[in-house]
């Protein structure tokens, strides 16, 4: 499970863009787009900038969505671990 | 693999940085398409004459070329010596591209290209005066590439998609390769409606409001040669083969994303991606996406057009 203290932020060959309460994530480098429902698109909004930790992002998720903490913090790994394996997202402080 | 300059100029350093060069005739061809127009000059007869079959209706005596409107297309005369013979992979035709932030540049079989973006769009081709007869395909292959750019710049897009009029109204029907668009449109066609084209249309915001244009250029139903058509949009559909007719509807996200990957050449451009994604997300926003599930018979239209006529024309405006 991914360190909730790590923060993650937006790679910077991605863009992202909240559609309604939805997210479209575009990578630029191999022109693709990647739809984002709803909760996805509020964590990865949480997660942009990279001034928020993985916990930070699961508290407010929990406040957001009225789900369990504990679901929350799972989700906010996978998440996390799901868009770094994509390249969507880097740990933030990295080069 | 994707194409690099090298594929098909035997000096890609040399790649002209400007828009100049010499004319290889003197002869115009103002073209009227959604987007444009576009004032094309620096032909020669040969080249002329050859785009006639294609774009002939849509040829206009002038335009307003002082308003800035209008898309100044100039054709420059390149050695056949500087292209090299194309090498086609498994069938698969690609173009080579380099995106700046403000110009594309292209090259494909017997031709280069610079599109500079701005507040006045301009372009540049270049290839060989004395092969004429390569020039049609030359001239598509690079018009398609500026029409995409220029709509995008007016908040509209180029959509590989099917394009069928029913009650005076456009239904775009977009998919992969190999989803039905040409399926679709042949027996849309069949049972009477008119298709505006099987492969690629023209969505474009003309006062304040979505239209479809016809394209001319070249689907499975065979070339267009009409004075630009442009209908209004009613809907459209993502299609996906199936037993039964059926329709769902998609998600703002997920129509973005989808639309997104059916619309060519700007897609692929990191320099145009934010826009391309704002201008979908306002397509979405004021058209409705649905998927379309449909078999091989024509019912898929009495469901998405049951207020529709069948046998519906639309003449050239």
């Amino acid at each position: 499970m991914i360190e909730l203290a790590q923060p993650y932020r937006l790679s910077s060959r991605c863009r992202f863009r909240v559609v309604g309460d939805e997210g479209v994530v575009v990578r630029l480098d191999g022109a693709e787009v990647v739809a984002l429902n709803g909760i996805g698109a509020a964590m990865l909004e949480l997660m942009r900038d990279g001034t928020r930790t993985l916990g930070d992002v699961a508290a407010c998720i929990v406040e957001r969505f009225d789900v369990d903490k504990l679901v929350a913090e799972q989700d906010a790994s996978e998440f996390a671990r799901e868009l770094e394996e994509a390249g969507i997202v880097e740990k933030a402080g990295s080069p | 693999m994707t194409k690099t300059h090298a594929h098909f100029i035997r000096y890609p350093e040399l790649f002209p940085g400007r828009l100049a060069g010499e004319p290889c005739g003197a002869l115009v061809a103002n073209i009227d398409f959604s987007g444009g127009p576009y004032h094309v000059h620096g032909l020669s007869a040969g080249q002329r004459a050859a785009i006639d079959p294609a774009f002939g209706s849509m040829i206009i005596d002038s335009v307003a070329v002082a308003t800035g409107a209008c898309v100044d297309v100039a054709v420059f005369r390149s050695g056949s010596f500087d292209f090299l013979p194309p090498v086609f992979d498994r069938g698969v035709y690609e173009l080579a591209f380099t995106y700046e932030t403000d110009s594309v540049s292209v090259s494909g079989p017997s031709f280069m290209g610079r599109i500079q973006l701005g507040e006045t769009t301009r372009a540049a081709l270049w290839t060989s005066a004395d092969t004429a007869h390569e020039f049609p395909i030359v001239f598509e292959n690079f018009f398609r590439l500026l029409v995409a750019y220029r709509l995008l710049e007016g908040r509209g897009v180029l959509l590989h998609s099917a394009g069928i009029v029913a009650n005076g109204e456009a239904l775009l029907m977009f998919g992969p390769s190999g989803a039905g668009k040409s399926t679709v449109a042949r027996l849309s066609q069949a049972a009477g409606y008119t298709v505006l084209s099987d492969d690629l249309n023209a969505l474009s915001l003309d006062s304040g409001a979505l239209h479809v244009a016809q394209v001319p250029f070249a689907g499975d139903l065979g070339r267009v040669a009409t004075r630009c058509v442009r209908v209004p949009l009613r809907r459209i559909f993502r299609l996906k083969q199936a037993k039964v007719h059926g329709t769902t509807p998609l998600g703002k996200a997920e129509s973005i994303a989808m639309l997104v990957a059916a619309a060519p050449f700007v897609n692929s451009d990191p320099h145009r991606a934010d826009t391309l994604v704002g201008v979908i997300a306002d397509i979405v926003t004021s058209c409705r996406v649905e998927s379309l599930c449909f078999a091989k018979d024509v019912g898929f239209m009495s469901l998405i057009s049951s207020d529709s006529a069948q046998g519906e024309r639309v003449d050239a405006v």
